[in-house]
């Protein structure tokens, strides 16, 4: 630490994300940003493709991170910086999706109440021999969005976090999520 | 049949193995840290310009304050002594400074006039008395010598308010002269001067 505090290049591997941003901040050390984007570039970047298109998960990949580095969105420290990257990324998707009219989640819809298809349907897709992201493209956005965060290791709080959801809607979420994929899976090995 | 400790165990290896497939694209990373670059150098620069600013404003005060206070850039002020003629009083002199160079004229008869007296001692010493008339001062010696001295020498001079404020009366005091004949002090006097015919 006392090395970097003469050579703000030296940026030491035990750092954390929050603190990596704020050397980037105090500093403007490109190479704690470079090991941000090293650290949540990929993670970010996969959930937006799996949530969007390729074209439109890079375009908001890019502007979150560009919004870092202009200031434009700066992180104040109420949650962790990933939390926080995650949050920002997801209102801007969903601000994209909106222009776009894109966007067909609706408040008030049931897609977090019931499983999104009935056993026959189910029976069908396991016929197929899916890859990872055509079969979360099968679940609704809310439940796929839920359930991509906690296998990228977030918290319930956490997701709830970046969500703006209760606690009780994303564990419904993360429920019909894993029962449509361990259906999906079983009738896949009967076959 | 899986379990659901494999189900999720398969679940977690498909999704690190899908991730894995689909990196953030070389290309966005370097948009980004090309922005963040240009960035630094342009808050560089701006800290820069800056600092350059604050040198300039700094050299400038600094300039402003010596050309202010310098005694050097003051204008020189030249002393004058004019010689006039008052039937009451055998001498009378007329003691100024002024930022106009005394007229050769003048002082070549001032010149004259010293050398007439043979003033010889380096310093000459009298008592008389200092009055304020009007706009200006006056040192009267009996009636052998009249001095009248400006308000701007009397400042000059430096003399504290010692005599200043105690001159509302006339009052006693010894004036020095140099050999040029110029004041250069003025004190409260111990004795008063007893003129011949008074």
């Amino acid at each position: 630490m006392a090395l970097s505090f003469f050579w703000p290049g030296a940026v030491t591997p035990e750092l954390t994300s929050e603190q990596l941003y704020s050397r980037y901040q105090q500093y403007g050390d490109t190479n704690a940003l470079e090991q941000l984007i090293a650290l949540h570039g990929n993670a970010l970047y996969h959930f937006l493709l799996r949530q969007s298109d390729r074209t439109l998960a890079e375009d908001i990949s890019q502007q979150c991170w560009l919004k870092l580095v202009s200031s434009h969105a700066g992180f104040a420290g109420q949650s962790n910086f990933k939390t926080w990257l995650f949050t920002l990324a997801r209102h801007s998707l969903i601000d994209e999706l909106r222009r776009l009219n894109r966007w067909q989640w609706q408040e008030l819809g049931d897609d977090t109440a019931c499983a999104p298809f009935s056993p026959e349907e189910v029976l069908a897709i396991s016929q197929q021999r899916l890859q990872f992201g055509e079969l979360m493209m099968l679940l609704p956005f809310t439940q796929r969005e839920a359930l991509m965060l906690q296998l990228e290791g977030f918290s319930l709080q956490e997701i709830c976090q970046i969500t703006a959801q209760g606690s009780e809607t994303v564990k419904s979420r993360l429920r019909y999520a894993r029962q449509f994929l361990q259906q999906h899976s079983n009738r896949a090995q009967q076959e | 049949m899986q379990t659901p400790e494999q189900f999720e165990q398969e679940l977690k290896q498909r999704y690190q193995h899908d991730k894995a497939l689909h990196p953030l694209p070389a290309h966005i990373r370097d948009t980004v840290l090309r922005h963040a670059t240009a960035k630094q150098a342009r808050h560089f620069a701006f800290n820069w310009r800056n600092l350059q600013l604050a040198l300039a404003c700094a050299a400038l005060s600094v300039l402003g304050y010596l050309m202010v206070s310098s005694p050097a850039q003051q204008t020189p002020l030249y002393y004058q002594v004019t010689v006039l003629h008052d039937e009451g009083f055998n001498e009378t002199q007329q003691h100024s400074v002024s930022e106009q160079k005394p007229q050769h004229a003048k002082a070549d008869r001032y010149q004259q006039y010293l050398a007439s007296n043979q003033h010889s001692e380096a310093l000459h010493h009298q008592v008389g008395l200092l009055r304020r008339q009007q706009q200006q001062w006056s040192i009267t010696v009996c009636s052998d010598l009249l001095l009248t001295i400006t308000p701007q020498l009397m400042d000059k001079l430096d003399i504290p308010g010692q005599l200043h404020t105690r001159l509302e009366q006339p009052q006693w005091v010894e004036f020095i002269r140099n050999r040029q004949g110029q004041l250069v002090a003025i004190q409260p006097a111990t004795e008063a001067l007893i003129c011949p015919h008074s």
